[in-house]
């Protein structure tokens, strides 16, 4: 413990006592935990503001990204691979995996630098970063069209990043379900193409999807992350950023468990949709 | 076993593994050896030209008159005068380092482990598979943040990082690939027949998942080529060098693209995605020869 030479004996021991550091340190790690859980995570090194209200104002932008991003290009991409699917060995097939392939070997940050030069910078349709205009409109509807227009580029980075992923694991699980025998026995029956592989094969191949996105969630956040510093948005990830660049220690702790715990919820969101698509598991 | 002069055979017959080897091949290239390719040496104040930073790429001697020559300016210098095409080469070191270090490193361990989990089962390989599954619920990039942050020997501790957390996947894929390898009839047999455990794992479980791992291999390689990328783009990176995220974080910072500089974004970016794309392509060739063989 240091102590300034106008710091008395006393006075250091008041200050450890209020902050819990005359006590054990199993105590302290319990007063810590209970802390922890009922939503007192400290107030941050650099600005003095708790933790909590700093990040409650900005995990919602990174959830509406996130979510949004995932859901957007999950679908799209399920469609592409069920398209493509469909003309397996042809060239329209070949050209929709290297397509996605290539999209899938950008990092995503560089895919976003592309898409603000674009985009941004020679077309001037969407404003180069930040949440809101430096004036956000005080009129609520002038204010939404401001915040999607902000929302857009990054927005269609992750989805571009997203799609090149998801087609690319659901097109290796629509050809294993292909080759399986019920796809013969619903041709048999006469069934279209399209009906066999909107009907039959889509809810079998989306579990992989699920599984993947689920065990891969921990990537996504890390893609929106990156994402979020080179827009300037402003959410967890630019929070991480700062708070790595000010050394302040509770505030990464306080999102690497927030982080943690969106892994968590979304392997078990996605277990529960395994329960609910496939009859099997729920024995 | 396959022999060595069969499978380079085999291989040669791939289109997209043989263009894969080649630009694999031109990086590593520059990364053993830059000065071969590259004259200005980004670490080196002398090659700064701040009289001409900013100078967009062009082909014809793009300095005559001044005393640089060769490639100088050929595709452009950036905002101190440094030469982009010499940072591109000088930049392959450090992602073509660590991503085959960690890559494998952490392909042999996940082997190894999963190897050992599979095929032994019990006690081990439920301990085993429970430290990986908390591995791979912690998310990398965020905890690779904040450690490289804090750490200081940057290539020794990104890889260690890489590979603490990368062992998993490979583990978990294999140990699922031996479980069902295990049940077939040919290792009941050899295992009547006397044969060591070891000898089994070596000669009848290895060969059947060698494929799986050229696969999780490819996307190991690339995970790790972007994380690599991702942390020095986050400007984390402390070599003297850099490397192509670096000069991407640069490009953000002085929003060099907002002023029309594309060249000191499009390069570094599609070098990635080209190291990338050929880990992939190269991987994919291996494993439908291993599959080839097998069948």
């Amino acid at each position: 413990m240091i102590g300034g030479p106008r710091l008395t004996a006393p006075q250091v021991a008041e200050l450890k006592h209020s902050f819990g550091l005359d006590r054990p340190f199993w105590e302290q790690y319990f007063v810590y935990l209970g802390n922890y859980l009922t939503g007192q995570w400290g107030n941050s090194f650099y600005t003095g503001r708790p933790i909590m209200d700093e990040i409650s104002g900005r995990i919602w932008n990174t959830i509406i990204l996130v979510s949004l991003s995932s859901i957007v290009a999950g679908t799209i991409g399920l469609y592409l691979a069920l398209v493509s699917g469909r003309s397996y060995g042809k060239i329209r097939s070949g050209f929709a995996i290297s397509a996605s392939l290539v999209i899938y070997s950008f990092p995503v940050f560089w895919l976003g630098l592309v898409l603000v030069m674009i985009f941004a910078v020679v077309l001037g349709w969407f404003p180069v970063g930040g949440t809101t205009s430096p004036l956000p409109p005080t009129d609520p509807l002038p204010a939404i069209a401001d915040y999607i227009a902000h929302l857009a580029l990054p927005l269609m980075t992750l989805i571009l990043s997203g799609i090149g992923a998801s087609v690319i694991i659901t097109r290796g699980a629509i050809f294993q379900e292909l080759k399986q025998d019920y796809v013969l026995t619903a041709k048999a029956k006469g069934l279209s193409e399209t009906q066999v592989l909107f009907r039959h094969v889509l809810r079998n191949s989306l579990l992989p999807l699920i599984t993947f996105t689920a065990l891969n969630f921990g990537y996504i956040l890390a893609g929106a992350i990156l994402v979020e510093i080179v827009f300037s948005w402003n959410g967890l990830g630019t929070y991480i950023f700062n708070a790595v660049l000010n050394l302040d220690y509770p505030a990464l702790q306080a999102s690497f468990f927030l982080i943690s715990l969106g892994v968590i919820i979304a392997n078990l969101l996605a277990d529960f949709a395994y329960a609910r698509l496939d009859p099997r598991v729920r024995r | 076993m396959l022999s060595l002069r069969f499978f380079v055979r085999r291989f040669s017959k791939q289109k997209g593994g043989l263009l894969g080897l080649t630009i694999l091949l031109i990086f590593v290239a520059f990364a053993v050896y830059p000065p071969a390719f590259a004259k200005y040496d980004p670490a080196d104040p002398k090659s700064y030209f701040v009289g001409q930073a900013l100078a967009p790429p062009s082909w014809s001697s793009f300095f005559q008159g001044s005393s640089r020559t060769g490639f100088y300016g050929s595709l452009g210098t950036d905002q101190l005068g440094r030469d982009v095409f010499s940072q591109i080469v000088y930049g392959t070191q450090t992602p073509v380092l660590i991503t085959f270090l960690s890559s494998a490193a952490s392909i042999l361990i996940g082997l190894l482990i999963g190897l050992l989990a599979g095929y032994f089962g019990g006690r081990s390989d439920e301990l085993l598979m429970r430290t990986a599954d908390i591995v791979l619920t912690i998310p990398l990039l965020p905890l690779l943040i904040i450690l490289v942050s804090v750490n200081s020997n940057y290539l020794l501790d990104l890889t260690v990082l890489i590979v603490l957390a990368w062992w998993a996947w490979t583990a978990r894929l294999v140990r699922s690939q031996v479980l069902s390898t295990k049940e077939r009839a040919f290792v009941d047999a050899a295992r009547v027949l006397g044969v060591r455990n070891f000898t089994i794992v070596r000669r009848h479980i290895l060969p059947n998942v060698v494929s799986l791992v050229f696969a999780t291999a490819t996307i190991g390689v690339a995970y790790a080529v972007i994380t690599q990328a991702s942390l020095s783009f986050l400007g984390l990176e402390n070599s003297a060098r850099g490397s192509w995220g670096t000069m991407l974080f640069y490009a953000l910072k002085f929003a060099s693209f907002s002023t029309g500089a594309w060249w000191l974004v499009l390069p570094p970016g599609i070098c990635l995605s080209l190291l990338v794309l050929s880990v992939f392509l190269v991987g994919n060739a291996i494993e439908s020869v291993i599959d080839q063989i097998g069948t």
